[in-house]
This record gives structure tokens, sequence and C-alpha cells, in this order.
């Protein structure tokens, strides 16, 4: 993807609002790619900073995301290939797997964050709480652990089964409107 | 749970806290097994979003505004001050309601002076007070991310705000522009350098137009902000700042409460500051051992007056009132050639508001009081006392000034300039003593069909 000169009439209203209502899918792509949310924040930078360049070449009859996800894998690439980050999480081909699959999905990626806050009313309010405290207020997962007298791997355990609950309940939700 | 199984890699690879030897576990097993995958692909997803939705992943915006800036090279982020590029101008011109946000941001990074380049880990901050924290007075540190259970800290960041903390307090440094509170109480003055300062919550986003704010945020996570000079504007927290997400435009002397990023905006009816400076001392729960609660019967679609409450603040220059939209503020003084009354020195005060809507003739304020007490009512001398005041409390013969006012207030007609030229209403001093815990009700300023627009009174508490 090489750099060309920016489009002289700049991304249109209609290009801003397809690229505002993507952030978060764009944002939850990059986090999966890099397998965590540390420099997460400056790749979705650089990747929105591309596709408002690029904004000449975008097909307004294709799906937007599926576009834009290019772009993002893009940049998580060249994030690992400066060396900044000296945690890689995946290697390139399980990188490319994760990116294919993700990109298949991008049909209902937008509408994800509007179902998980449907799901979140579902869950209990200690459930809630936790989610809260960790997610809302950035608690560690082991002062949380501390503060509830659990142990590390306890909460670590509860965490990931959270997330499943929220995972398994989003597909579920977005699977009934496919449905219907 | 094994301390190397899939779930416990998967948490530990999502936190950040996975050595070399289990990121390679974790990727073996990946590339073994399909459902892994799937279930990994699942924890990152949800793990971004719940990041994102609640607030702590906010868009960097400045990129969507800025895309023929970006360098051939740099892949650093930087703060360099940088002129819209006219892919940019254009850009707004064709979308005005949908960017009127971003460019706050954006055009808040023009005029700074620019900092080396550095990926944006931190933000470098000098040190200008601290007591009971782990820095010391002049001493320039980078931050990410600041935890302090007790202790107060001042310091300037390299955006030009200053900023005042006390613990408990956990804060998150995401540019010298944006700061993420997630818990306690912090003060930010924005001075002319730094319009356009962000304040994340996981309740709120609060830009400070200028110049000095107050917000708190509790443990669960709601968010109340006091505006003790200029203007703030509040969103809706995890979107993008534009027309559509804000929820208030707030002036000094306004306060309101966000429980959650769904919730609608609540006047905050009370707020505490610190006596010494102009900073809040906690919002959520305001340190005074008499006053714990200050409301009104004033009901109003967007409105957001707050009373103050100064503990043991009364005194020569104490707070009476923020004047609303005025960039000054109303101060207690002895008469002239007097000094402060004793009795009165001390005491809780609390800032009331001007302007029409607390000389409604029904307005009443209460008090919640905690103990025995004395309440002062500070009452503008030039009006007749209304029956509950000359009923319900004595005049002490005490006398104090309010002001400087200023010559275009309603509340200053016919009142003739002292030998300094400033304006200062004369108050009477009224008294009533309160044996316990219990729930005072103060009337209205004026008499009905009375249309003189008089100084609101003023209010202090001092235990017995």
């Amino acid at each position: 993807m090489e750099e060309t000169k920016a489009d002289a009439s700049g991304p249109t209203p209609e290009f801003v609002q397809l690229l505002t209502a993507s952030q978060s899918a764009l944002y939850a792509f990059i986090v999966s790619l890099l397998g965590g949310v540390n420099d997460a924040h400056d790749v979705l930078q650089e990747a929105n900073m591309k596709l408002c360049r690029k904004c000449a070449e975008y097909d307004p009859n294709q799906p937007f995301l599926r576009w834009a996800y290019a772009f993002a894998r893009f940049e998580v690439m060249a994030c690992r290939k400066r060396g900044q980050r000296s945690r890689l999480v995946l290697d390139d081909a399980l990188l490319e797997t994760f990116a294919e699959e993700f990109e298949e999905s991008s049909d209902e990626a937008d509408r994800r964050l509007k179902v998980l806050e449907t799901c979140m009313e579902r869950m209990t309010p200690r459930q809630r709480e936790l989610i809260a405290a960790r997610y809302g207020r950035g608690e560690a997962v082991q002062d949380i652990a501390s503060r509830l007298s659990r142990s590390e791997n306890a909460m670590a355990a509860l965490f990931y089964r959270l997330r499943k609950l929220l995972a398994d309940c989003v597909q579920s939700v977005l699977g009934n409107e496919v449905r219907a | 749970m094994s301390k190397n199984s899939f779930e416990h890699l998967c948490h530990a690879v999502l936190e950040g806290t996975a050595d070399e030897v289990q990121l390679e576990q974790f990727r073996v097993q990946l590339r073994a097994d399909a459902t892994q995958r799937r279930a990994y692909a699942d924890q990152a997803l949800i793990h971004a979003l719940l990041t994102w939705q609640q607030g702590r992943a906010a868009i960097p915006a400045l990129s969507l505004l800025s895309p023929t800036d970006v360098p051939a090279q740099p892949k650093i982020l930087t703060f360099r001050s940088r002129m819209a590029s006219p892919l940019l101008q254009a850009a707004l011109a064709a979308s005005v309601v949908l960017m009127a946000g971003l460019a706050f941001l954006h055009f808040a990074d023009h005029g700074r002076k620019p900092d080396s380049a550095a990926t944006v880990k931190g933000v470098s901050v000098d040190i200008l007070a601290s007591e009971g924290s782990p820095y010391q007075v002049g001493e320039r540190v980078v931050l990410e991310k600041l935890r302090m259970d007790r202790g107060s800290l001042r310091f300037r960041i390299s955006s030009g705000a200053v900023v005042d903390v006390e613990g408990p307090v956990v804060l998150e440094f995401v540019s010298p522009m944006r700061l993420r509170l997630l818990l306690g109480n912090i003060t930010i003055d924005v001075g002319s350098e730094a319009k356009g300062f962000v304040l994340d919550t996981a309740s709120a986003l609060l830009m400070d137009i200028g110049t000095r704010f107050g917000a708190s945020v509790g443990k669960d996570g709601s968010t109340d902000v006091l505006v003790l000079d200029g203007e703030v504007e509040v969103y809706r927290a995890g979107e993008l700042p534009t027309q559509k997400s804000r929820l208030a435009s707030l002036y000094e002397g306004e306060a309101a409460r966000m429980v959650n990023r769904e919730a609608k905006i609540q006047r905050l009816q009370a707020a505490a500051l610190k006596g010494d400076r102009l900073a809040i001392r906690g919002l959520n729960a305001p340190d005074s051992e008499v006053i714990t609660g200050v409301t009104d019967n004033i009901k109003k679609a967007n409105f957001y007056r707050c009373y103050t409450i100064t503990p043991g603040g009364m005194g020569e220059g104490a707070l009476a009132s923020l004047a609303h939209r005025g960039h000054r503020r109303i101060c207690w003084r002895a008469l002239p050639g007097q000094l402060f009354p004793l009795e009165l020195q001390g005491a809780d005060v609390i800032g009331t508001f001007q302007g029409r809507s607390i000389r409604q003739p029904l307005a009443d304020i209460n008090l919640e009081l905690s103990r025995p007490c004395a309440v002062y009512v500070l009452f503008d001398n030039r009006a007749t006392p209304p029956e509950w005041l000359r009923h319900g409390f004595r005049d002490t013969g005490l006398r104090l000034r309010s002001g400087p006012w200023w010559p275009d207030m309603v509340e200053t007609k016919k009142l003739t300039p002292d030998a300094n030229g400033e304006f200062h209403v004369v108050h009477s001093v009224w008294r009533k003593d309160v044996p316990g815990a219990a729930k005072v009700t103060l009337g209205a300023l004026i008499l009905e069909g009375d249309k003189y627009p008089y100084a609101m009174y003023g209010i202090a508490v001092k235990a017995l």
C-alpha cells in the first residue's frame, strides 16, 4: 500500500460518517491482531490517516468495513515491522488467519457495540460491577482480586467467563437478527 | 484454572502480562486448535469492545482531521503545531456538524510548543506542589498513569494546563491535551494555551473551553463536574465530541452529574470547594462536618447553577458567589475600617448564586444539617427582611459587605462606588441556632410583588 498524494477534495461528509461509525469495529480488529489494547490507539490513528488520504479510492457500493480492515491490517503489520513492540503475540501466519476470519465476519461488525450494550443489560449487577471496575475505572485485575479477597487466577478465570458470556450473547443476538 | 491453561494464557495475553514462554505456548495452542483460535477471537473482540464502550479508548480525532500531515516515515505521534491542510479545510467545509467536535480537538493543538518527537507514551509534567506524594517540587517526570491513595499533587502539563489532584485518585495521561480520570477528584486550569483540553471519564467527555473546572469520579463511575471559571462542554462518553453528542455547555458556577454514559445529565445542586484555593474538595462527598446537603426547589430545564460549600472557609475574601459568565467572583469582606466579625470567622460558607431564578418569590433553599449549629443568613441590607427571616432568625447587628460587584449588574443599581471605585452591597447578619440534626428551609429573597433586584443572601453555618 504505497503513499499517494491526498485527494484534493478531501473526505466527504458521508465518508467521515462511515469512518466514525466504524471506529469501534476497527479498534476491535486492531486489538485482536495486536493481541491487546496496548498500541491499538496508535495503530488506529495511523489507519484513520491512511483511510482519509485514500478516501477517493473507496467505492461506496462496497462494504466500507471490509475496505477499511485492509488498511488497519496493513498498519498492524507496519507496527510490528517498526519493532516498537517487543511483544509480538501472533506470528505472521496466525495474523493472516485471524485477519481473514475477521474480515469475513465484517457484515455485522458495526452492530456489535450496540448489541454488546444489550447483552450487558442481561448480566447480573455483580457481573456488571466487575466489568465496570475493570473496563470503566481501569482497575487492574489483581487489584480487583485483592479487593474481593479472591486469588488473581480465580479472577482471571472469572473475567474469561464474563467475556465468553458476552461473546455468546452478541453472537446469538446477531444470529437472531439475521434469521429474523 | 492451571497456570498455563488456555484461559489463563489468553487472559495474560490480553492483559499484556504474558511472558515470552507463555506467548510461545499460546501461539502453539492457537496453531493447533481451531476451537481455541475461535475462543481467542471472541475474547479479544469483547475485550476491545468493552474497553471502547466504557470510554477508555478514545478516538484519536486528530488523525481524522489531518490526513495530509502524515509524515512519510515517522510512524510516531508528535504534538507538533500544524496548520490545517487544504484537505482538512475541505473536509470541514463539507461536514461542519459532524466534525465540529473534532475540530475543537484539532485546533486545540495549534499554537502549542512542539514536543520532541516521541511516541505518545506518557506525558511530561512539572511538579509544582506535592504533599504526601512520591514526587518532589521542581521535578520533571513523565507520567502514564498516576495512582495516589493519599496526599495531593499539583503539576503543570507540557500543554500549559495546571492540574490539582488529591488522593485517592487514579488518572491516566493520554496526551498533553487529554487526561482520563478513573477515580477521584481533579481540578484543571487550562490557562490560555490549552483551550480544548479534554478530560475523559467513564460517563462523560469534558472539554474545557477555558479556563478552570473541577471534576470528580466516584467508585460507581459517575462523574460530577463544576465549572469554576469560563466554560466547559459536556459530551456523552465514548463518542466523538459533536453537536449530536453534546449534553450541555456549563459556565462558571454551574455543575452537573452524569451517572453513566447512557443517563441524562442532571443538575448537581451542591459542590464542596477548598478554602485556600478555588479547587474542588470532593463533589461526591462534600467534606463539611455540619452541612450534609444543600438543595432548592428550582425546576427549570437546562438549569445547572450550583451552591458551593467551603468548609471552614468564612473570613475576609471568602467566596460568596461565582458570577455566571462574568469571570468574576463575589467575596465577603468586612466593612471598611472594621475587622471581619469573629463570630463568623471559620464557619462553613455556602456560596449562593445571583440572577432571576433565585429571585423568584417561591425559591426555597434547604439545608441538611448533621449537628447543633448556628445558621447565618447574610441579607442585603437594602431589602425588607421577609417574614421567614424576621420570625425564624435574629439580627445579630453584625454587618458585612459582598463584592466587588460591577456597575452593569441589576443588583448594583442605585449603588455608589466606594473610594476605590468598587461597588459593594452591605449585608445584615441574621442568626438561628439549630439544636441538632435538622433540615432548615430558607425562604425567598424577596417578598411577593417586590421587583427590586437585590443581591442574593449568603449563608454560613458554624458548629456549636
